[in-house]
């Protein structure tokens, strides 16, 4: 009998419980509907999977989700021209930044969650603001992807990429694999990876020096005040380039190439490297047969000392940001917090690691990658080993890559020569408005 | 009684009219008047604050060789489509209206390409001619096509012609089948009791009595030429090196990557007269020669 009174008081004490939390959950939250869109295409079913569980976590807050199509910013635009801008984009950040008159500023609400952002929210930051209109989504490093089994037969078991850090060095390993029967790179043609990543990315990279040295030389090129070919930097990038186009597997028909051809050959051996980043796991992972891979920096001068030799490009790609245009302030603030958890909940990251494959520039993540490529990132990243380069994302013109990455092209296929591709690259800069 | 009537038809007017025109209005008219304003601003593509620049992005326009080395590529390529699509066309709606076996699943199979979205379709030929036609080069022997035709600017645009074509043409092959069905069999009769030979029958009798047919086709492979946009992109991307950015995609890019509306919008409008003048003046030219019995 006691046991049965104790029971049922349990048992009423814990009803009572839960009741007063849903009131207390509930009693000042009045119900808002938001919307969400999303560029990270592919992955639609999980999303929705995740929002679920978003509002389940937060009842008074209903989530509409907008997939992207083809088009991602024209399918956003429309949304804004149909009067219903989403309240929380995922987008590349460079678009957050040409659009952040119409954007929420995080650091008007509770700014907690940004202690746990290890890197990626100077990305969402525009020159001369503490304004922070994104949380950072992922980090991406960009590097000289290679394969592990290649490396561990023509080098043995145990040999550290590490040690690839001059361009004498590299030149060497890639003979070592040539002289043992593979090519030793693949020069990946189109225009925005060898626009925006070989060229801009790097460019406009710490190579070239701190913040301030960056924005110098883009405003340089801006002003018709810079020469590139009498630049050591730009002859640097292009030095090294020479010798990847040496070695590329696709040389005798260079432009000819396709992203998930490159890919396959890295992934099972028939070519040894190739310059890109960790994004490219996605696609990997879907060949049936495929060997382990892994990323090491691209060495550009011949001193080991130099520090640069020795990292990985890394970036903040895409952020999510909340719209103050079209959604009301109530909205806003549903959005805010939706951010925020799609960024640093357990649920937010493990869609992010395991469906997406990212690495992640927060505190508290606990979800084991099997993404081999955002794992090298994570362990340079992790060591401080990261050449930033967020002057380019935030700061470089939106269609640098449309422009340059066809001048590269040219160059790869023996079209145009240096002078001639800085003398065009000049000319971009200085047709701009 | 004659009331009744008229407010009969006033409401099969009303049902069946204007709900049509006011869909054209919503969908063609306002956005045709509200992209010219576009044009005479700058504009972010979001909010209401429109820069009125007057007609600098067209001055600008008319500066830019760049625009028209566009303009000029897709002369060159609507040139190219409206020739071979409508010469294959032509030929496959001949062939399949004559005693030929099985014409009816040959008009189904030929038609297929037409069903295939654009963009799905330039991305599987991309891998046909990346790797499919470069094997076969390569294993006969023939350099020309051991080379991608992708990684060359004039192959390259042969290449979107011959896809573009490729589709187009079973279009309008159905067009085409439709003319020379109508053609009356007397007619044609009459021609060989004549003593016309086949040659003779086609040109002098068959080919005039269709050219409302090819007034059509050629309209429609015109337009459809010059505002190409997805096999551009799929297939060649603009590439190699830019040499294939035909003006549609060129439009996209100013406004989609460049983030510039208002000039997009002034190099729409350009190609809106351009095409707009040369369909007129071809509908003109090719109906004075139509033929009615």
């Amino acid at each position: 009998m006691m046991k049965k009174l104790v029971a049922l008081l349990i048992t009423l004490a814990m009803l009572v419980s839960v009741g007063a939390a849903v009131a207390e959950s509930g009693a000042d939250q009045t119900p808002v509907t938001i919307s969400f869109y999303s560029t990270q295409a592919g992955v639609d079913d999980a999303t929705v999977e995740l929002l679920g569980k978003f509002m389940e976590e937060y009842p008074w807050i209903t989530v509409n989700y907008y997939p992207c199509g083809d088009d991602q910013l024209a399918a956003w635009l429309a949304l804004y021209s149909a009067g219903t801008a989403p309240t929380v984009s995922l987008l590349d950040v460079g678009q957050i930044l040409n659009y952040s008159d119409y954007m929420y500023d995080f650091t008007k609400g509770d700014t907690a969650f940004m202690s746990h952002i290890l890197s990626g929210i100077e990305y969402c930051q525009k020159e001369g603001s503490d304004a922070v209109y994104g949380i950072p989504s992922s980090y991406q490093g960009f590097g000289l992807m290679y394969n592990k089994r290649l490396v561990k037969e023509v080098f043995g078991e145990g040999y550290d990429v590490n040690q690839v850090n001059t361009v004498d060095k590299l030149v060497a390993f890639f003979d070592a694999f040539e002289a043992a029967g593979y090519p030793a790179t693949i020069v990946f043609s189109a225009d925005w990876a060898l626009g925006a990543h070989y060229l801009g990315c790097q460019f406009f990279s710490e190579w070239l020096g701190d913040k301030e040295a960056q924005r110098a030389m883009l405003r340089g090129l801006k002003d018709g005040e810079v020469s590139l070919i009498g630049n050591q930097h730009f002859n640097t990038l292009l030095d090294v380039f020479d010798i990847l186009m040496k070695y590329n597997v696709n040389k005798a028909d260079p432009l000819a190439d396709t992203q998930e051809g490159d890919l396959e050959k890295l992934s099972t051996g028939k070519a040894a490297t190739m310059f890109q980043g960790d994004w490219n796991w996605l696609q990997i992972q879907t060949f049936a047969e495929r060997d382990d891979v892994a990323t090491m920096p691209l060495p550009l001068t011949n001193d080991e000392n130099d520090p640069r030799n020795n990292k990985l490009l890394g970036s903040c790609p895409k952020g999510y940001c909340v719209d103050t245009y079209q959604n009301t302030p109530e909205q806003q603030q549903a959005g805010a917090i939706l951010a925020q958890w799609l960024a640093l909940s357990p649920a937010g990251q493990e869609f992010m690691v395991k469906k997406i494959g990212s690495t992640l520039p927060f505190d508290n993540v606990t979800v084991v990658n099997e993404n081999p490529l955002a794992v090298s990132t994570q362990e340079y990243l992790n060591a401080g080993k990261i050449l930033d380069i967020s002057t380019y994302i935030c700061e470089a013109p939106s269609d640098f890559w449309l422009h340059v990455g066809p001048f590269m092209q040219a160059y790869l296929a023996g079209q145009m020569d240096r002078a001639t591709l800085a003398a065009e690259i000049e000319g971009y800069f200085a047709d701009l408005d | 009684m004659i009331s009744t009537r008229r407010q009969d038809s006033w409401k099969i007017i009303l049902l069946f009219f204007v709900p049509a025109v006011l869909i054209w209005i919503t969908a063609m008219v306002i956005p045709f008047f509200y992209g010219i304003w576009i044009s005479f601003t700058k504009w972010d593509g979001i909010g209401s604050n429109y820069t009125l620049v007057g007609l600098a992005n067209y001055t600008k326009l008319f500066t830019n060789a760049k625009f028209w080395l566009s303009l000029e590529r897709t002369a060159w390529y609507t040139v190219g489509v409206v020739i071979l699509s409508n010469v294959v066309g032509l030929s496959l709606g001949l062939l399949l209206t004559s005693a030929l076996k099985g014409r009816n699943l040959f008009r189904t199979a030929i038609f297929i390409p037409n069903v295939i979205g654009g963009v799905a379709m330039g991305y599987i030929w991309k891998y046909i001619f990346a790797y499919g036609v470069t094997l076969v080069g390569s294993s006969l022997g023939v350099q020309w096509l051991a080379t991608s035709m992708l990684s060359d600017p004039t192959k390259a645009m042969i290449a979107m012609i011959l896809v573009s074509s490729w589709q187009l043409s079973a279009y309008l092959m159905i067009i085409y089948v439709a003319g020379f069905t109508n053609v009356p069999g007397e007619l044609v009769e009459a021609a060989r009791v004549d003593g016309a030979g086949a040659l003779s029958v086609f040109r002098n009798v068959r080919l005039p009595m269709i050219r409302s047919s090819i007034t059509i086709c050629l309209f429609l492979a015109i337009v459809r030429s010059f505002m190409v946009f997805e096999v551009n992109m799929s297939l060649t991307d603009g590439g190699p090196y830019n040499s294939t950015e035909l003006i549609a995609f060129r439009i996209y890019n100013t406004a989609f990557v460049s983030l510039k509306f208002g000039n997009a919008q002034a190099q729409a409008v350009v190609l809106f007269i351009i095409v707009a003048l040369i369909s007129v003046l071809q509908a003109y030219l090719t109906q004075k020669r139509e033929v009615q019995l």
